[in-house]
């Protein structure tokens, strides 16, 4: 009786876990880990790029409510195009990236997602739901995403071997919240209160 | 006559500097503020595996000049600002040797 029970619970389990993937951050041809970010200021507007991404997350195939993961981005693979600028980016003033070198986001869960599947991929919106960890501090903090999954095929293997999540995120930090001032009054006048990032994410299954 | 070459050259710099910024930022795309050492080319294209647009942008290397760095590589402003300070010294060049003249 007791290893019938047993049974059904792991049957049950199997059942309610299958649709979980877990994927891993790649680059694969043309699809690179990116993320482009702006700060906009009455006196400039900066446009950035990152491209040290690593990490692996898990999504529920089946209905795309459960998922977590964490994402880690080198903070020195930020660029803004002026090296001189890049150095106090990464100076103590601003991220101090010889004590905090990278910037991660925990992701919890994703929040209204909507499914719209076809016979090609199945594409999902939703608010992902995280830490977000930044200069040393940790925040809660939501992000728009578009998650585009692929069942391995013909298609996704002429880029790489497993089913494919294309992720991107659309979200805002706000650099107070996360105990960066700057140097001087620089934040409000040269720098945005917030940075607006996007990010695109390609995750290959394990 | 070295007040009047430091006077032309003073000119001539301050002009050729202003023109340079213009034309780098002509070529940037945008009023530059601040210096380059890349540019970011955005990139947009509807992707037909993913039936979606993905956007990426690439940096492209190259140096462009900025008004107001105040650091090496300067800005035009401080190099206008040494280039205006050379005419300034021509300028007290000819004033003295007139003084002695007169």
């Amino acid at each position: 009786m007791l290893c019938r029970l047993f049974l059904l619970l792991v049957i049950g389990l199997a059942t309610v876990w299958a649709g979980d993937k877990t994927f891993v951050l790649t680059n694969a041809g043309k699809y690179r880990n990116q993320a482009q970010f702006t700060s906009s200021a009455p006196l400039e507007t900066i446009v950035g790029t990152a491209d040290g991404f690593s990490g692996e997350f898990m999504l529920d195939i089946g209905e795309f409510k459960r998922a977590s993961g964490t994402i880690t981005l080198q903070v020195r693979s930020m660029k803004t195009g002026n090296s001189t600028r890049d150095g106090h980016m990464y100076g103590s003033d601003w991220l101090d990236a010889n004590r905090y070198p990278t910037i991660a986001f925990r992701l919890k869960r994703l929040e209204s997602p909507t499914v719209t599947r076809d016979a090609d991929r199945t594409v999902v919106k939703a608010v992902a739901i995280g830490d977000f960890t930044l200069h040393g501090i940790t925040k809660e903090l939501s992000a728009d995403v578009t998650i585009t999954y692929l069942e391995r095929s013909e298609k996704t293997r002429a880029i790489i071997e497993g089913d494919l999540a294309l992720v991107q995120a659309n979200f805002s930090v706000p650099l107070a919240e996360f105990g960066i001032k700057g140097k001087g009054t620089l934040i409000g006048s040269r720098v945005g209160e917030k940075i607006t990032v996007e990010a695109t994410l390609l995750g290959v299954s394990k | 006559m070295l007040a009047k070459v430091l006077l032309t050259l003073s000119v001539v710099l301050t002009l050729a500097t202003l023109a340079w910024w213009v034309r780098d930022s002509i070529d940037y795309g945008k009023p530059l503020l601040l210096s380059k050492t890349a540019r970011e080319v955005v990139i947009v294209e509807h992707d037909r595996l993913f039936g979606q647009e993905i956007k990426r942008v690439e940096l492209q290397p190259g140096r462009w000049l900025g008004l107001f760095d105040a650091a090496p590589p300067f800005g035009a402003v401080p190099l206008c600002g040494l280039w205006l300070g050379l005419g300034a010294l021509g300028l007290w060049l000819r004033k003295r040797s007139q003084m002695h003249v007169s």
